[in-house]
């Protein structure tokens, strides 16, 4: 194609995405302008708080009026939506590169294109799914479950929101390709062959993320410790807001430093004088974040799961203190065991022993909240096995199994043989996959008629959902561990003919866990379709304290609807 | 089912979105790829020399046969040796034009002299720049190595002399 | 204490057992084997009569650097019980040198050269590989440890 035909191309194609924007604000100032109106003949100046007040209380659900709103509910929808998409996207990106793998050398993509995929994989879905899917629950769920005195930062939530958004995509169009890792020097190789031609682009976009996601958090953080009601003490507050509260403490914590160590890698594409000499001192700032943002997936994850399990056994917490507690030791000692992941880098005797150790004691919190939850399980007397009730069973089974894969890499002598191995890829796979995915899966499910105004999901679908889900992850996972232990390196667009076995049956867990978010996606199209039928509160959202007795007629409408077993 | 309905509204997004983002990956691909931007470090089996006069007139003017085609085995490493020859700026400009078959061969060859300029397309790779043949070091020799890593037929050239300075490069293999 | 209370201490003691012990038992062996970890280059831990060989990582290949001055690249040739050290650097970005039968990992940074002794016990053939992505060709960043008698 020459110059001329691609300026002209893009130039039209251009032109047209600018004419579509300017109609979308067009119909959204036009909206908001009918808003005002409305809004100043009922007495309010400012037409986010009219908003805020007519729907405070009700169920909020999911309309294109959350792009123009900025209370704190449209902004959750935003985030949920939007991680939502990112999942989708990334998912079909890691989809696609298991099937490339088919065969021992490269086969459908060149290895250039694998390495965009697997960065773009991997920083999609950490910061715009994990992450992103935490703050928006977060923002969704705690108004009504700490019953807001005021909801007055809905601007800065909103720029938070777009400057995240904008650095994702950013991100995507970047084609960065220097892993999510952004090791110096090669994320300042601005070559195909390296980290991609237009890496400083991916470097920036890398740091908008981080400001979003901070001030999103610094704003979680205020919502839960000052505007709550003066009725809920801290020693009454929904497990949930626990988990967020570490949540943003640590992101707050551990951001910051890597920001800096950023804006450096950023200088440095134009003026390397920071880290191309010593590229270890930036893999030691990026680990200090880069472990915390592993449990940041985890943390809100299971606040989530104590509270499905409560409802659905309708039995207060086995013990609250020492689920509050666990989470936040969980914080604490999560934030010291970042050297693991550079043991065979030449850290030195002493930080290798101080590593290892600390990464064994990391397990300690995990287990008494994986305790916590079966213990409520057990003295439970009886147990609604409805879909989310499935996807957080799977989930204590898959933390389980991925956590005592991370306790065996804790060990020096196994982390010298399984370390950069796929061993790693499905120790952090079953986790992701069973616990960060699975449980916000199963809070989707339980806000569904929320979300949709009165609509069930159809139950057989979504329970084919969660089987394809639990036995792909459970497949692929296992496949990695067990060709990792014997060498299977990650991150590689071919691999050696003897580790096809283990290759082919993780391709095949993959596609079906692809083939399970597709029937998630028909069911949603299929279900929002229908009529709505009940009552669109939730079980989630109105009661605020884990730690009391559930009455039976506390539970929701899905629940009724799956006890029944008659679905949509 | 209309566009109000935010779920089937989200499920066309989703899908719309996926495809693009796959299609912009994929097309760009096909651009990346071709780029002929040697890797660092380029294993190469063979060394082979090459000396080129450049002239306004045609590669090698006033030295043998002018606009000359050039044979290489694949991965070779060519050391280019390049004489100013007039007192004009020179580059020193390749780019990859296919696998190697006999009726591409004839037809670039067939066309080449009478419209260059359709060989010499986007993307390309100037191995010596005009920062080096700049016209004010007549009769120096500038050295530059190129790995040619894939087989097929190239077309070298000057992108300021593009109609008089160009010729074909075969890389067998 | 009620009997809630008493079985999740219970159950928060037996973990703390069964990980202490597991921390203990990587302690001696970490103190048992500190040069078989990858540490910085220090000529002088390097242990008695051991052999020295220079490794560097570039994208995308690793070159091994024999005493007597011969090098080879993606093939490592020695000998079964004989001790060696690998001293580690690389020309361009960060790699990472596994060889997994023998559960020897070390980084190739460039600017902080590592170093690692190992010996191999049984006569064959053996993968290694470069496991820190390091670029477009980073799966062919690989080959064989063939042991020799």
């Amino acid at each position: 194609m020459s110059t001329e035909s691609l300026l002209i191309i893009s130039g039209v194609v251009l032109s047209a995405v600018a004419i579509l924007v300017f109609l979308i604000y067009y119909l959204v100032a036009t909206k908001g302008s009918v808003v005002a109106e409305v809004a100043e003949k009922s007495g309010y100046q400012d037409k986010d708080v009219f908003i805020r007040d007519q729907t405070w209380g009700k169920p909020r659900y999911l309309s294109w009026s959350v792009l123009s709103a900025n209370d704190a509910k449209s902004i959750g929808l935003r985030y949920i939506f939007t991680s939502l998409l990112f999942l989708f996207l990334a998912g079909a990106i890691g989809v696609f590169m298991r099937i490339s793998l088919v065969d021992p050398n490269p086969t459908i993509i060149t290895p250039i294109v694998y390495n965009v995929l697997l960065t773009q994989h991997a920083v999609l879905m950490i910061y715009m799914f994990a992450l992103g899917s935490a703050i928006g629950l977060a923002y969704y769920l705690l108004p009504t479950e700490l019953r807001l005195k005021r909801d007055d930062l809905g601007r800065y939530s909103s720029f938070a929101y777009w400057v995240w958004l904008l650095g994702g995509v950013l991100f995507f169009i970047s084609q960065s390709s220097m892993r999510w890792y952004m090791y110096p020097p090669l994320s300042l190789q601005m070559q195909t062959y390296g980290a991609g031609l237009y890496n400083s682009v991916g470097i920036f976009a890398v740091e908008l993320i981080f400001i979003g996601v901070l001030m999103a958090s610094i704003i979680v953080l205020r919502i839960i410790l000052i505007d709550r009601s003066d009725d809920i003490p801290l020693s009454k507050m929904p497990i949930f807001a626990w988990a967020m509260v570490f949540t943003a403490i640590m992101l707050i914590s551990s951001a910051l430093p890597l920001m800096v160590g950023v804006a450096m890698l950023f200088y440095d594409v134009f003026n390397p004088i920071f880290f191309l000499k010593d590229p270890l001192t930036f893999a030691v700032i990026f680990w200090f974040w880069g472990h915390p943002v592993v449990y940041l997936a985890v943390l809100p994850a299971f606040g989530l799961m104590y509270d499905v399990i409560t409802r659905f056994t309708k039995r207060p917490m086995y013990s609250y203190s020492s689920g509050v507690f666990s989470l936040g030791l969980l914080m604490i000692l999560s934030e010291l065991v970042w050297g693991h992941h550079l043991l065979n880098s030449g850290l030195g005797i002493d930080w290798v022993l101080f590593f290892t150790t600390s990464s064994f004691f990391v397990a300690i919190p995990s287990a008494i909240t994986i305790f916590n939850m079966i213990a409520t399980l057990w003295t439970a007397k009886k147990i609604r096995i409805t879909t989310p009730m499935l996807f957080v069973l799977n989930a204590i089974l898959d933390f389980t199994l991925g956590g005592v894969a991370g306790v065996m890499l804790a060990n020096q002598s196994v982390n010298e043989i399984a370390h950069g191995t796929y061993f790693v890829t499905g120790h952090f796979h079953f986790i992701f996959v069973g616990v960060t995915l699975g449980v916000f899966m199963a809070i989707f499910y339980l806000l569904y008629p929320t979300f949709s105004h009165g609509r069930t999901y159809d139950t057989r679908l979504a329970r084919w959902h969660f089987y394809f889900t639990a036995v792909g992850s459970f497949l692929m996972s296992v496949s990695w561990e067990v060709g990792g232990f014997i060498g299977m390196p990650r991150a590689v667009a071919g691999y050696f003919p003897q580790f096809q076995p283990y290759q082919d049956s993780a391709i095949l867990g993959g596609v079906i866990i692809g083939i399970g978010q597709l029937i998630f996606l028909y069911n949603i199209a299929k279900s929002w379709s229908t009529v709505p039928t009940v009552d669109p509160s939730n079980i989630l959202e109105y009661r605020t304290e884990t730690n009391d007795p559930i009455e039976s007629s506390d539970l929701g409408p899905i629940a009724a609807k799956e006890e029944g077993g008659s679905g949509v | 089912m209309t566009f109000k309905n935010a779920g089937i509204g989200f499920t066309v997004i989703v899908i719309v979105v996926v495809a693009l983002s796959f299609g912009y990956i994929g097309v760009s691909h096909i651009a990346a790829s071709s780029s002929l931007t040697p890797p660092p470090h380029a294993k190469t089996n063979h060394t082979a020399y090459t000396h080129l006069w450049a002239d306004a007139n045609g590669w090698d003017y006033n030295h043998g046969k002018i606009n000359p085609t050039l044979y290489y085995n694949v991965t070779t490493l060519v050391h280019w040796n390049v004489t100013e020859e007039d007192n004009a700026p020179h580059t020193l400009t390749i780019a990859y034009d296919g696998a190697y078959s006999v009726a591409l061969f004839d037809k670039i060859n067939s066309t080449i002299a009478t419209s260059p300029l359709t060989w010499e397309k986007s993307p390309s790779y100037t191995i010596i720049g005009t920062n080096l043949l700049t016209g004010l070091n007549t009769g120096q020799t500038v050295h530059a190595t190129y790995p040619f890593l894939k087989g097929g037929i190239y077309t070298y050239w000057c992108t300021v002399h593009p109609t008089t300075m160009f010729g074909i490069i075969v890389v067998a293999g | 204490m009620n009997s809630k209370t008493r079985t999740e201490l219970l159950y928060v003691v037996v973990v703390l057992v069964v990980l202490m012990a597991a921390a203990g038992l990587n302690i001696v062996y970490v103190l048992g084997h500190e040069s078989n970890i990858a540490t910085a280059k220090d000529p002088s831990t390097v242990p008695a009569g051991s052999t020295v060989i220079n490794v560097t990582g570039y994208q995308w290949a690793w070159q091994f650097t024999y005493p007597n001055g011969t090098s080879s690249t993606d093939v490592l040739w020695v000998h079964v019980n004989t001790e060696y050290t690998f001293q580690v650097i690389s020309k361009d970005v960060i790699h990472d040198l596994l060889i997994p039968a023998l559960g020897l990992q070390v980084y190739a940074v460039p600017g902080h050269p590592n170093q690692v002794s190992f010996s191999v016990n049984k006569v064959g053939s053996y993968i290694f590989e470069c496991v820190e992505y390091c670029g477009e060709d980073h799966y062919l960043m690989r080959g064989t440890m063939e042991v020799l008698s």
